[in-house]
């Protein structure tokens, strides 16, 4: 390996624009019909970019009416339409696929030495499922919406709602297939199509976190699926399968639905902790500190996820020795999450740290996903649960995780893999400037919602007890500075890509596959297949006679 | 480590046997008075069938490994999301407390409950939305 | 005595056709065994929510799903589970005809699967229609034609609604492999499955031998509950 460079953002000398894959060909046939899997994790980015800002528009919404305790800016109904189609659309079409189906496609085969996926045609329909269900479900919002929240409760979903549920299942049963078959995607990828050498621990920990996140899709979300197909053909063909008239228990509704949607909060944690890792070794230019520990977590978490699903559900009517069982599994799944945090902060101690954007993004997550998790053991505790469930405490738990965790992690990865991506540098100022502006404004936006919970103010309430306004208002100050927040990158990202100075094959001077090809890659990733021989994150030792293991 | 061995023909046709003398068995269990165990005999018998199919039909005897760590995930899954849920069923009545004490019960007067054909008259499945 | 296999992405008689990602035939072949493999641990999980459902239920209701089952045709149930594991039989034969490149059998294994899969659904649908004129299809609100003991009318009428939900997702899975394997037919014809080009056949086999799997559990938890009384 060479040695490790100072980040050089701007190449010595012009790069002369060899064959890549953006260049292999320009016609709108050959995205749209393209098996390259980098050329696909483009079309993800295209098309979660744009359910976010549909996502974030609701919010937008929800946010301005939550400035005053009275109803005044829409309906109830319009309301809890509003929030539903929020948590919809961000869960199932931004966070699950952001991270995975835009870097982990684009990324996973080069960072085992592969030329492509296993199964790039399977890929392709992938981003065609993803697509089709994404495009029927925000149709079926416009045409007239549903208003159960994101959850779809039995027996408001199944029997009671006058709004288009079954519809919205359909949408999110067919984009279920496209995580699925990526989830078969990249186990097999990572079984089967590893160059020579590279063995499961010298992979870089991206991997290990895909490879987890991957099982995830493929042992949780055909429960999802069935959870929501039955409700589905409930309400289609009047059959009663969770209807409480006919000794149907809603309940049962619920367990389907949580053994996926538990899973998946870390189908969505578990790639921006892929992404962490090789943020933080990348800028501290050190080797992750426990590498094998946090490969096990990765593991374990994926596995220890699916015990604990119980935990959305302690006042629900489950038995209440099911929900002790739960709450104990609960706060051990946070042990493999805190070796992760531990491991890479002691990455960072004795690291030659640097501050770019993708860095700063890394800090913050490492701030915030402590917040969220620690305020998840909170939750797990039953006897704390049961006065702060359905309030905004809950509200603000998940989004520190899914924003502060995983929103940032994914904006450190599009800026630490820009490069290269797109073969263009970010001016690194706007750069810094954003990260800062997201963690201002996200602080604002979430903090207040802890108190706000905790002092008792329900969620999904459009009207609430006017002594909340103040931390209402400041919340929504906070989502207004968090929505310009995130129209920098988008601008200034996109304005690279025809103004921003080219970059070379390694800006970052970071150790990885990924960085030994040019920036962008051609379409065959790597012109002879590397035989690796050396172990992940090899950075040089800042002090060779200190040894971690 | 891809597999070239397969099942023989004379295999084949034992297992389909086999599966035919399950089928014969698991229709007659089920005739005979059996009480509480109607549930395990033909659980285990689907089993076995099961595993004949598993096992010789779809190779699995003969794949390496890591498809046997597959088959394997899946049984597990799948009793980890059965067990559980009914954990919470069966748990459920072990508090005392002044609720009857049912896992599931129909809800009191639910003896004149009506098929969905009310629920529709009363306007709330019938709803504007056609699209349902 | 058999030979090793590949996928086709088009074929030819010098030997099993390796798609271009691939490094050698052997990694193509462990890649879609383990992929195929891998999707069918999904659809393990797919069906074990409806399955999970029917148990719950049959728990609390042991009677109402008891005498709901009675009503299920026997004859015609287990006579479905007969043609359908007689079609995994042919499957299994169509996949070892392949790997012997005989492909021109392993065509016509490949029909008579086709031939007894559509048997089965039509024994299926004609089960369905019979339900419908005895009144016991409680679906788009249809008079429900119930006699029995008035409080196990509602678990009887979930008992129903998970039989026609369960055995129709069967249905649709089994269309599905109908269908793909109706495109295998005329590639079998023209001497594709052969020279180790019997990959496709053997993942369409794998997928083949879970449905049949699903009904080996489908048909005594729905049929055979009780039939002492």
């Amino acid at each position: 390996m060479s040695a490790v460079l100072e980040p050089q953002p701007v190449p010595a000398e012009p790069v002369r624009r060899q064959r890549d894959y953006i260049n292999a060909a320009y016609t709108v046939k050959s995205w749209l019909l393209t098996v390259d899997h980098k050329r696909i994790g483009l079309l993800y980015l295209a098309g979660v970019t744009v359910f976010f800002f549909i996502g974030g528009a609701a919010a937008v919404l929800f946010r301005l009416e939550l400035m005053t305790p009275q109803a005044d800016l829409v309906e109830s109904e319009t309301y809890n339409k509003l929030f539903t189609l929020h948590g919809i659309i961000m869960i199932f079409f931004f966070l699950v696929p952001a991270i995975p189906a835009v870097l982990g496609n684009f990324l996973l085969p080069i960072m085992i030495g592969a030329r492509d996926m296993a199964f790039p045609k399977l890929n392709l329909m992938s981003w065609y499922l993803f697509m089709i269900g994404g495009l029927f479900t925000l149709y079926v919002t416009i045409v007239g919406g549903v208003d159960t929240g994101w959850t779809f409760y039995t027996p408001y979903s199944s029997t009671y709602s006058n709004t288009y549920v079954m519809a919205t299942g359909v949408g999110v049963f067919i984009t279920g297939f496209s995580s699925i078959l990526t989830g078969v995607n990249f186990i097999v990828t990572t079984h089967k199509m590893r160059c020579p050498g590279m063995t499961w621990f010298r992979m870089p920990l991206f991997i290990w976190s895909h490879y987890a996140t991957a099982l995830i899709f493929v042992l949780g979300t055909p429960v999802l699926a069935i959870a929501v197909g039955l409700v589905a053909i409930e309400r289609g063909f009047g059959i009663g399968i969770f209807d409480p008239r006919l000794g149907g228990d809603p309940i049962l509704f619920q367990h389907l639905f949580w053994f996926y949607s538990h899973p998946a909060v870390y189908i969505m944690v578990l790639p921006a902790m892929g992404v962490q890792s090789e943020l933080i070794a990348a800028f501290s230019k050190n080797r992750i500190f426990g590498y094998s520990f946090v490969a096990f977590s990765s593991l374990a978490i994926a596995v220890l996820s699916f015990l604990v699903w119980g935990h959305h559900m302690f006042v629900s009517g489950q038995s209440i020795y099911g929900g002790l069982i739960f709450s104990i599994l609960s706060l051990l799944i946070a042990i493999p999450s805190g070796i992760k945090v531990f491991n890479w902060a002691f990455t960072l101690h004795r690291g030659t740290n640097s501050f770019y954007t993708p860095m700063l993004y890394a800090m913050g997550f490492l701030g915030l996903f402590t917040v969220g998790g620690l305020t998840g053991l909170f939750l797990a505790a039953v006897g704390i649960d049961v006065h702060v469930h359905d309030t905004y405490f809950i509200v603000a738990h998940f989004h520190y995780i899914m924003v502060g965790g995983t929103v940032m992690a994914y904006l450190g990865g599009i800026h630490y893999w820009w490069p290269k991506i797109t073969g263009r540098m970010y001016h690194e100022g706007w750069g810094r400037f954003s990260a800062v502006l997201v963690f201002v404004g996200f602080n604002l936006t979430f903090l207040p919602q802890f108190i706000l919970g905790y002092l008792g103010m329900p969620r999904r309430y459009h009207v609430y007890d006017a002594g909340f306004q103040v931390l209402n208002v400041m919340s929504s100050a906070g989502a207004s500075i968090l929505g310009i927040a995130y129209l920098f990158p988008f601008t200034y990202l996109l304005w690279s890509l025809k103004y921003g100075p080219k970059a070379s094959e390694n800006p970052w001077g970071a150790v990885g596959l990924e960085w030994t090809i040019p920036s962008p890659p051609p379409t065959h990733n790597f012109a002879r297949t590397p035989v690796v021989t050396w172990e992940a994150y090899e950075y040089p030792r800042s002090n060779p006679d200190e040894v971690f293991e | 480590m891809s597999e070239t061995a397969q099942p023989t023909l004379k295999i084949y046709f034992l297992v389909y046997a086999a599966l035919m003398i399950g089928l014969a068995a698991t229709v007659g269990a089920a005739y005979l008075p059996h009480g509480p165990w109607s549930l395990p005999a033909a659980l285990a018998i689907a089993f076995a069938k099961a595993a004949l199919v598993v096992m010789f039909f779809m190779h699995v005897l003969y794949s390496p490994r890591l498809t046997w760590i597959a088959v394997f995930a899946g049984l597990v899954w799948l009793s980890i999301l059965m067990a559980i849920t009914f954990a919470d069923y069966m748990s459920r009545d072990w508090i005392p407390t002044s609720q009857p004490k049912t896992g599931l019960a129909l809800p009191p007067g639910a003896e004149s409950v009506e098929p969905p054909r009310a629920a529709a008259e009363m306007g709330t499945v019938d709803a504007p939305d056609a699209a349902d | 005595m058999s030979t090793p296999a590949a996928i086709p992405t088009k074929f030819s008689s010098s030997g099993p056709v390796v798609a271009h990602h691939f490094e050698d035939w052997e990694q193509q072949y462990d890649s879609c065994v383990l992929g195929m493999w891998t999707f069918l641990v999904s659809e393990v999980m797919f069906f074990g929510g409806a399955f999970t459902t029917y148990m719950v239920y049959r728990w609390s209701y042991p009677e109402a799903f008891a005498h709901a089952s009675q009503h299920l045709d026997i004859y015609w149930g287990t006579f479905n589970t007969f043609v359908l594991l007689t079609s995994s039989l042919t499957m299994a034969l169509a996949v070892r005809a392949a790997h012997l490149s005989q492909s021109r059998t392993a065509g016509l294994f490949i029909i008579a699967t086709i031939l007894l899969g559509a048997a089965f659904l039509g024994i299926k649908f004609y089960e369905y229609y019979h339900k419908y004129e005895e009144g016991l299809m409680p679906v788009f609100g249809m008079p429900f034609n119930f006699e029995g003991p008035s409080e196990q009318r509602g678990p009887t009428q979930l008992f129903y609604g998970l039989y026609f939900a369960m055995t129709g997702i069967h249905a649709v899975h089994m269309i599905i492999g109908i269908v793909i394997m109706l495109l295998f037919i005329p590639p079998a014809f023209r001497g594709a499955y052969s020279s180790g080009n019997s990959l496709r056949v053997e993942i369409m086999g794998l997928y083949w031998h879970f449905v049949d799997l699903v009904w080996i559990f489908l048909f005594p938890l729905l049929y055979l509950i009780d039939r002492a009384t």
